[in-house]
């Protein structure tokens, strides 16, 4: 049987783990918000869209950017289905209009205009079977700062450090 | 020293009779294995005969996006290797092995005739041993690099996975005419290898319910079968059951043992961490690489890798040899000899002489990536089912894609359902991995060292990459 203060003891060093990876998680976050903060600019963004890839793959913008996209499909109808935005535009091939799908309403449009309201990765993904592969083919808009990121990668820097530093500070207290 | 720890656990067959009785049943798991069966020769025949177009057939739809996901994300985690227990692909080679459905055949003591008997139970077909030299994951690790490498025409045509589930149960049946019991199962399915491996963390085990009654039995049902079932089909001892790696959950040990010794038992998750071969610790290496590997591909943004991976359709083999050669390097040279490379560093900086070996230290390094290999390949999954897990309903109401509608679901479209927290989950997920990856490394190489000291300097090469690793899929799916 486990006694009870090498089980506090367990707890404790748990807990203050936990503590760390907690601590280095936010600092990772704040740290990705105050390194890149700027006043918003607006961009002007034609995406192709071909089998089964976009073109540009991944759009980086910070949160509070307006994004004005324009759309081409170089094979066959394509679709855009912005994750997290309500947002599903059909590309016909050689057209400047497209078909927008927004909040239950239904547009054609040459341009969709969008704010960048939250910040995080969010996948665009063609809405309109395309061939083979078409359940695969994505993009990624990544709307800086993204606190998920930082935040995560500054937690597993902290299982790792917090892991090591509390199996060396348990030795000490268990050689004192 | 410590005494050696008490493993946790809680006897689920104490707690419930029913399910003791339910276990002890000839007819289960067969009862759920028998449909099974069913469901994957409609999947077979969708896949030859249906649409082509693969997100409109059942077949891919259901096998690759459905049970992948269940697989991955709830059976193995929740349930061990249950799913091997209700596996549809060998089951005709099962029938055919023993010449019985439900029924166990006997030794019949009064006539003395020998003909196919292995243990008390008699069969058919010529009964081989395996050969001890293929008695280890190497041929199952092989298996799977090569579908993986195939997956693009796996996961997207019908046909392609038609043959391929049929291939399955055809080499299944095959090797059961040749071969004992659940050869095929336990050293040439490909699933069946990595179900092995991430059984380990499974919060379910097969266990013996007390060694001692075991040791003091004289019959050994348990392997050598009896009238009231089969020796053991995956070829092991359960009276000695102490890693659930090759258990296949068959229940056979439950319906054998006359004390009724044989225990499911419920415990915490990646309890067990300790990798006894080179074949195990390449499993795992395989397994992180390929979730990486098809992270990247599946759903990273990148068209000139879709491009060089899909062969099928673009039909450019020079473009896809070099893809193929990258992944084989990748997972056969690049992650192994990192992994291996990091044990080695750690065992200079820990200043040991010969009392520990590169062999150990290597495999108590590795056992970090079974939790953290099982919790990636569940991250890789989280967004195949928010993003397509419409498509279900959608094949369930069109089966073959000939414009049924059984449900009234066939119509329903392609319907994302929260796909923009994927990457919330999937972080969370591999930083489980990384926790859990962590902690099994640290206590398996800690039993390697003397003092604490020297297992940090032994383990400290492999958790950074451990933690580097984690990093690199935290960018693949939130960076």
């Amino acid at each position: 049987m486990t006694s009870i203060p090498a089980m506090r003891d367990r707890w404790f060093a748990r807990a203050c783990w936990a503590g760390v990876v907690l601590v280095t998680a936010i600092a990772g976050s704040l740290a990705s918000a105050g390194a890149t903060a700027s006043a918003p600019r607006s961009h002007s963004i034609l995406v192709k869209a071909g089998q089964y890839a976009f073109d540009p793959p991944v759009i980086r913008v910070r949160r509070g950017d307006t994004l004005k996209l324009r759309f081409a499909a170089s094979d066959v109808v394509h679709g855009f289905y912005l994750e997290g935005h309500d947002l599903d535009v059909a590309i016909p091939p050689l057209s400047r209009e497209v078909t927008v799908k927004r909040g239950g309403a239904i547009q054609v449009v040459e341009e969709v205009v969008l704010t960048a309201a939250r910040s995080g990765k969010f996948r665009y993904r063609c809405s309109k079977t395309c061939g083979a592969m078409h359940p695969f083919m994505v993009g990624e808009l990544i709307v800086g700062p993204n606190r998920l990121f930082a935040g995560a990668a500054g937690a597993a820097a902290g299982l790792l450090f917090g892991g090591f530093a509390f199996v060396l500070v348990g030795a000490k207290w268990r050689v004192s | 020293m410590s005494a050696p720890k008490t493993p946790r656990r809680l006897d689920l067959l104490r707690t419930s009779p029913q399910l003791a009785w339910l276990l002890r049943q000839r007819w289960f798991p067969l009862v759920i294995a028998f449909p099974l069966l069913m469901l994957t020769a409609t999947f077979v025949t969708a896949g030859l005969l249906g649409t082509p177009v693969g997100n409109s057939n059942s077949l891919v739809i259901f096998v690759w996006i459905l049970w992948w996901f269940v697989l991955m994300a709830v059976l193995v985690p929740f349930a061990s290797r249950s799913w091997c227990g209700v596996c549809p692909v060998p089951l005709l080679g099962d029938w055919l092995q023993r010449w019985r459905v439900v029924g166990v055949a006997h030794a019949d003591s009064q006539t003395g005739d020998r003909t196919g008997l292995i243990g008390r139970n008699r069969y058919r077909g010529l009964s081989r041993r395996w050969p001890r030299k293929l008695s280890n994951l190497w041929l199952q690790n092989a298996g799977f690099l090569l579908l993986a490498t195939f997956s693009v025409v796996l996961l997207t045509s019908p046909l392609a996975g038609a043959l391929a589930v049929g291939g399955m149960v055809v080499a299944a049946t095959a090797t059961a005419l040749v071969y004992r019991q659940r050869s095929f199962c336990r050293f040439l399915c490909p699933v069946g290898g990595f179900l092995s491996l991430y059984s380990m963390s499974s919060t379910i085990a097969v266990r013996p319910r007390s060694s001692a009654v075991c040791q003091s039995c004289r019959e050994k049902n348990c392997v050598a079968g009896s009238a009231e079932g089969w020796g053991c089909p995956w070829l092991i001892n359960p009276g000695r059951l102490e890693r659930s790696n090759a258990c296949g959950l068959c229940l056979e040990c439950f319906k054998t043992c006359s004390r009724g010794n044989m225990g499911v038992f419920l415990r915490p998750p990646f309890e067990e961490r300790r990798l006894e071969g080179w074949d195990e610790a390449f499993k795992a290496f395989l397994m992180l690489a390929l979730a990486v590997a098809y992270s990247a591909v599946y759903q990273g943004p990148w068209g000139w890798l879709k491009t060089a991976a899909n062969v099928a359709e673009v039909a450019e083999w020079r473009i896809f040899g070099l893809y193929a050669a990258g992944l084989w390097a990748f997972t056969l040279v690049v992650v192994p000899g990192l992994y291996v490379g990091a044990s080695w560093l750690g065992r200079a900086l820990a200043r040991v002489r010969t009392d520990v070996t590169l062999r150990s230290a290597a495999l108590a390094g590795t056992s970090s990536l079974v939790p953290l290999g099982l919790l990636a390949w569940i991250a890789f999954s989280v967004p195949l089912v928010l993003a397509n897990g419409s498509y279900v309903l959608t094949a369930a109401s069109d089966p073959f894609g000939w414009g049924w509608d059984l449900f009234g679901s066939a119509h329903i479209g392609w319907s994302p359902l929260v796909p923009h927290w994927a990457p919330w989950l999937q972080a969370v997920l591999v930083l489980i991995g990384q926790a859990a990856g962590l902690k099994a490394g640290w206590l398996e190489t800690r039993v390697l060292y003397q003092t604490d000291r020297q297992a940090v300097a032994g383990y400290a090469p492999t958790a950074a990459l451990v933690t580097i690793t984690t990093l690199v899929l935290l960018a693949l799916y939130a960076g």
